[in-house]
């Protein structure tokens, strides 16, 4: 698992996520993106999926976590191109809405 | 005849396979401190039920025991006009011998009957079942705090139990029967030395480990041997637990004893 | 099927409580990413088969191969792996009833990963949120129903992730929109993570709705293995009159037979 953030000038700041998103390499994520949202509070957070190959429930918990972090900062959390097992993992969790995770997404955004 | 023979055989193999099992279960306890998950909380938790909760009962016992033996060591004592000793011989008999003993029974009633109880709803209800496939080592997470939290609490409570003791002692020796204060307190300060407290911590630990032992070990094998799990299984392994427990602490009080004497 | 695809292979399972023997010689295979149905009479050994394959009771070497290994051969390292993969609900729920329902589930999160209690908490209110119960998460087991408590124990055997389900009577004791609600949910699990899930039940109508393959289990034997239309068409005496839910012609035999009567026994072991 490997977490590069990107903070082009003017827009959202984007963190590219590599590999597996679960309860081993979770821990250290949050504490990464927490701190992320936490210094740019208000302009909202794209994490770009299209390199993490799996995630599990304690992912699907650390977005919760995050997006409740942004919606009090007044601001969102964008989630972009989610592979299929990722888009069901949130969608089993019903929280694909909550998310804004929406089936076929992914195809606009690759 | 044969039939004498065989039930009689039946009974010792079942022994050997009781004392078989304990010791696997004594061993697995004890591996259990060194193994995941952390303790803390929950060791914590365990000192405030063994301890926190049984300091009342402990305490009334104690009064009471100190003040029996002001007034049996007083009667005694005064036959031989050496009422000048009560301070020694309540403050020795208290800290060497009754209060390890007392307390250990106390706690065996009120905190072992309640852990082997709490351990055998757990085997009946497949909680304990569930931990284990759950890769939790049920040992490590449900004995081993108690064995911990008992290691602690007893000898604090012992502590507690033996002062107060000694001045319910006091108020009868000095208060009731006129015994003058510096007697008794000299006699306490000038005859308690360091191996009868040594004594006293050491049988107490002896006895902590015992009660979880038996008490949790107890419970873990509820109705196992019937090959049924309901509340009699229970309730009958709770009260195995305390009358096996309570016959060890004395048998374990008077070996303790004779090996330190 | 290749032995790849199985990840379970019963190669003659016994299994004895004290001398009494009330498994026999079971076979038959559990396939990967699919839903197992054990179905049978109360009594008929369907838990006892469920211990066995969750490494409760012992099983003898050579009878059971998981992921082509011998479950009776596992030492405990081996035991500990496969359970870290495993979920089982038991028959009685098993909730911990010291514990509110998230700390239920919070128990194996905690004790294996290294998650921080808030994002543990988040999994467990998406655990209970699977089976219904996300408004409940503060409640003390004592607190609910029977069948609120078999689905938290289903909430539980999920917490990890699990990749193999073992579910003993999910639905007995619940009404049937709720039972209905935790068939979709198996679907749905095998569907969108491609869960081994084996399901334990006497219900006829969420069997044959859940199934991939069903196991038809009398007096601690296999009766009949297949697909729902295979045993649908079953032309077995026994198995049709499970499906028809025929009573059983033993329960009314004659009791004068019965070994339980006192009298003109003869005493085992004399002379
Ligand atoms: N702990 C036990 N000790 C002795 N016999 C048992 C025990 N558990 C189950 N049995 C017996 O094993 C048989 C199968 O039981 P079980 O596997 O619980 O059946 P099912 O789950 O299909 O209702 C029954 O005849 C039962 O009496
Ligand atoms: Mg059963």
């Amino acid at each position: 698992m490997s977490a590069a953030v990107l903070d082009p000038p003017g827009d959202a700041p984007v963190v590219e996520l590599t590999g597996t998103v679960d309860f081993k390499s979770v821990p250290e994520l949050r504490k990464r993106l927490l701190k992320v949202v936490k210094k740019r509070g208000g302009d909202g957070l794209r994490l770009d999926f299209r390199r993490v190959t799996r995630m599990d429930t304690s992912g699907v918990a650390m977005l919760v976590e995050l997006h409740q972090l942004a919606s009090s900062r007044g601001s969102r959390l964008a989630l972009i191109g989610l592979n299929e097992q990722v888009r069901r993992m949130i969608q089993l969790a019903r929280l694909d809405r909550l998310l804004g995770v929406s089936i076929g997404e992914e195809a606009g955004c690759q | 005849m044969i039939q004498w023979v065989a039930w009689l055989g039946a009974f010792f193999l079942d022994r050997v396979g009781e004392l078989g099992r304990s010791g696997l279960f004594f061993y697995r306890m004890i591996r259990g401190l060194f193994r995941p998950p952390g303790k803390f909380h929950f060791v914590v938790k365990q000192v405030y039920f063994i301890g926190t909760k049984s300091f009342f009962v402990i305490g009334f016992t104690g009064a009471f025991t100190g003040m029996v033996l002001g007034l049996q060591g007083y009667y005694t004592l005064s036959k031989f006009g050496s009422e000048g000793l009560l301070g020694s011989a309540v403050a020795l008999s208290l800290i060497r011998e009754l209060g390890p003993v007392l307390s250990a029974l106390m706690v065996t009633g009120r905190a072992g009957s309640a852990m082997c109880a709490e351990i055998g709803i757990m085997r009946i209800e497949e909680q304990i079942d569930a931990l284990e496939c759950m890769a939790i080592d049920p040992h490590a997470y449900l004995v081993a705090p108690k064995l911990i939290a008992c290691l602690i609490a007893l000898p604090l409570l012992t502590a507690f139990f033996d002062v107060v003791g000694i001045l319910g002692g006091y108020a009868i020796g000095v208060d009731l029967l006129g015994l003058s204060s510096g007697i008794y307190m000299d006699g306490v300060e000038r005859s308690v030395a360091w191996e009868d407290v040594y004594m006293g911590i050491v049988k107490s630990l002896w006895f902590a480990l015992l009660i979880i032992w038996i008490c949790t070990y107890k419970g873990f094998y509820a109705g196992l041997d019937e090959g049924s799990f309901g509340p009699e299984q229970v309730s009958k392994a709770t009260t195995n637990a305390v009358v096996a427990s309570s016959v060890s602490v004395l048998v374990c009080d008077y070996v303790v004893t004779s090996i330190l004497l | 099927m290749s032995a790849e695809s199985h990840l379970i292979d019963m190669q003659g399972l016994n299994s004895h409580y004290g001398g009494r023997q009330v498994l026999f010689d079971i076979r038959f295979t559990i396939p990967r990413r699919q839903v197992t149905v054990i179905m049978g009479v109360s009594g008929c050994g369907k838990t006892t088969l469920l211990r066995h394959l969750i490494g409760l009771k012992a099983t003898q070497p050579g009878q059971v191969m998981i992921d082509g290994e011998d479950l009776g051969g596992f030492d405990e390292a081996k035991l500990r792996a496969y359970r870290l993969k495993t979920g089982v609900l038991f028959q009685g729920g098993a909730l911990f009833n010291s514990l509110s329902l998230w700390e239920n589930i919070a128990v194996p999160l905690k004790v294996h990963t290294r998650l921080p209690e808030k994002i543990i908490r988040i999994m467990a209110v998406i655990k209970l949120g699977l089976v219904g119960l996300s408004e409940f998460c503060d409640y003390m087991p004592s607190q609910l129903s029977g069948g609120m408590r078999k689905r938290a124990g289903l909430a539980r055997a999920l917490a990890m992730d699990p990749e193999i389900l073992f579910v003993d009577e999910p639905s007995s004791g619940l009404d049937p929109i709720t039972a209905a609600g935790l068939d979709q949910l198996i679907l749905d699990l095998r569907e969108t993570l491609g869960m081994t899930i084996i399901v334990v039940t006497h219900e006829l109508e969420s069997a044959f709705h859940i199934a991939d393959q069903l196991i038809v289990m009398d007096q601690g034997r296999v009766l009949a293995a297949g697909g729902p239309e295979e045993i649908q068409a079953s032309g077995d005496k026994r198995v049709r009159q499970f499906l028809n839910r025929q009573a059983d012609p033993r329960w009314t035999e004659n009791p004068a037979t019965s070994s339980c009567l006192p009298g003109e026994r003869v005493e085992e072991g004399k002379g």
